[in-house]
């Protein structure tokens, strides 16, 4: 029989006690086939986090210092891909919205007795079955490359960053900690490192390390770092794809015009043609009737780049929780669909009391349309909210 | 309650454009059905918590969903909530013209109507 890799399971909790009573416990259900770690604090935790590759964290609420939701905001710009679930005694409806928004797997309450534990453990074994495949693919928010660099370099790791955006693609390579070659097309070192910096957005994946073709960069990567930073600085905004002549791209604030930014510019027309449209099946026969003689109006409207930037906004009040909805989007579908032939997620649509959302996601953008019905005898267009 | 909903779902038939369905309690434990390859009940079980946390992160924004409607390229994934947290997620054929989609309101308005008022 092939020997399965053992999961690295990292509890976080103030309580020593129960630390150990989870190390014996787990340990003595999972058998072989989890490592169970365990950190008393955040600090501890990131240290864990940085010296293995933990494929689930479990994090107390209530703990000194930063607490468990403030933990989990970090982990969500740093390690947005690795499992997170909560377990906590103060199991209310409202610590359970906000984690859950705040990108926790699951929200579960601490048990009290050892069938409880052994719940537990099931559903945190059930969950890391369904742990996404290798590698780096992440929504972007708030976390630069440069972040990623700079963890990549302090942990002293060595690792191979692709990076896209468009059709744009680059790679740098870490080795020990040191930034030894990056390439974009016919740019090498340091042009194409200080280019690649300058992006305004894009996805990358953090791979194995690999020996590059060459070595092209010998500075430290603090002097680096900066230095792409002072560039980007003096450049002004950031390169957009385009600039390099041969890409589509994709749009930045700076592409889109000032009107476009006051005006309800897109209508939430996902699809033009078929049933397949938003009022079609998804207007329920509860919901339809008080519709009748009715015609939909935008009252909210919000598009954003992956990494959380906000690219055009209308009637958003906010714009905070509507990005960090995307975000929780974009991660969820993909989750839901693990094991499942479903395709390749497009948007959810959200048939409300007063209301309809639809929230798509794309490749590099995030769209969230709020609207409503109106009486046909109101003004066409009409913007009230 | 649960013993009616169960009840309810095992008695359920299918129609056409139908892939699988399951139902999430409020206790966390589900109940599918699949008839197609490729919606093993583990992973129908896996999306129904996905759903869960759909609802409620969409309650978090203020909206209060009657129904979601995830769309995938390959299959549509419909969900309703019930008042006590019971939820039903439906996966149909991506292609609507094929789906009996007044089998599916029914399928709903009985799932919303069974047992109400009955306790967990």
């Amino acid at each position: 029989m092939m020997a399965q890799k053992r999961k690295k399971i990292l509890f976080v909790d103030d309580d020593v006690n129960l630390l150990g009573v989870l190390r014996q416990l787990m340990g003595h259900y999972a058998g072989n086939t989890w490592e169970v770690l365990t950190a008393q604090d955040v600090s501890k935790a990131l240290g864990s986090l940085q010296e293995h590759r933990i494929d689930l964290l479990v994090i107390d609420i209530h703990m000194p210092l930063v607490d468990g939701l403030q933990f989990l905001n970090l982990l969500q710009r740093k390690y947005p891909n690795v499992l997170k679930v909560v377990l906590t005694a103060d199991a209310t409806e409202e610590h359970r919205a906000t984690c859950l928004s705040s990108g926790a797997e699951l929200f579960l309450e601490k048990p009290r007795d050892e069938g409880g534990w052994r719940s537990v453990y099931a559903t945190l074994h059930e969950l890391t079955r369904f742990q996404q495949e290798e590698g780096f693919h992440g929504v972007l928010r708030r976390v630069g490359l440069q972040d990623v660099l700079q963890m990549e370099c302090l942990a002293r790791n060595s690792s191979l960053l692709k990076i896209s955006a468009g059709s744009v693609q680059g790679s740098v390579y870490v080795k020990d900690g040191q930034i030894i070659h990056a390439q974009c097309g016919h740019r090498t070192g340091e042009d194409a490192f200080n280019y690649l910096l300058s992006l305004a957005g894009g996805e990358f994946d953090v791979k194995p390390f690999a020996p590059p073709p060459t070595q092209s960069i010998s500075g430290s990567w603090e002097f680096l770092l900066m230095e792409a930073a002072r560039k980007r600085d003096e450049e002004g905004s950031p390169a957009s794809p385009q600039n390099d002549g041969t890409d589509e791209g994709f749009p930045t604030p700076a592409v889109l015009s000032s009107a476009e930014r006051n005006t309800p510019a897109i209508v939430p027309v996902i699809e033009s043609s078929g049933r397949e449209s938003m009022e079609t099946p998804m207007s329920t026969q509860r919901d339809r009737a008080p519709l009748e003689g009715s015609e939909p109006r935008v009252d909210e409207l919000l598009v954003c780049s992956l990494q959380g930037e906000v690219l055009h906004e209308w009637q958003c009040h906010n714009t905070n929780g509507r990005v960090g909805f995307l975000e929780f989007l974009s991660q969820k579908a993909r989750q839901l669909a693990q094991g499942l032939p479903l395709g390749d997620f497009d948007r959810l649509e959200v048939a409300g009391e007063n209301c309809r959302v639809v929230a798509q996601i794309q490749s590099d953008l995030g769209l969230f349309v709020r609207t409503s019905q109106v009486e046909s005898s109101s003004p066409a267009g009409s913007m009230q909210p | 309650m649960k013993e009616l909903v169960n009840q309810w779902f095992e008695q359920s038939a299918p129609f056409e454009g139908i892939l699988a369905c399951g139902v999430r309690f409020p206790d966390q434990t589900c109940v599918s059905k699949s008839w197609t390859d490729g919606f093993e009940g583990g992973a129908v079980e896996n999306a129904l918590r996905c759903v869960v946390d759909g609802f409620q992160v969409v309650q978090l924004n203020r909206i209060n969903p009657v129904r979601l409607r995830w769309v995938y390229s390959a299959a549509l994934l419909y969900c309703e909530r019930r008042q006590d947290g019971t939820c039903l997620g439906v996966f149909t054929a991506k292609d609507v013209e094929s789906v009996d989609l007044e089998a599916l309101e029914r399928l709903f308005g009985e799932f919303q109507t069974v047992a109400r008022g009955a306790s967990l």
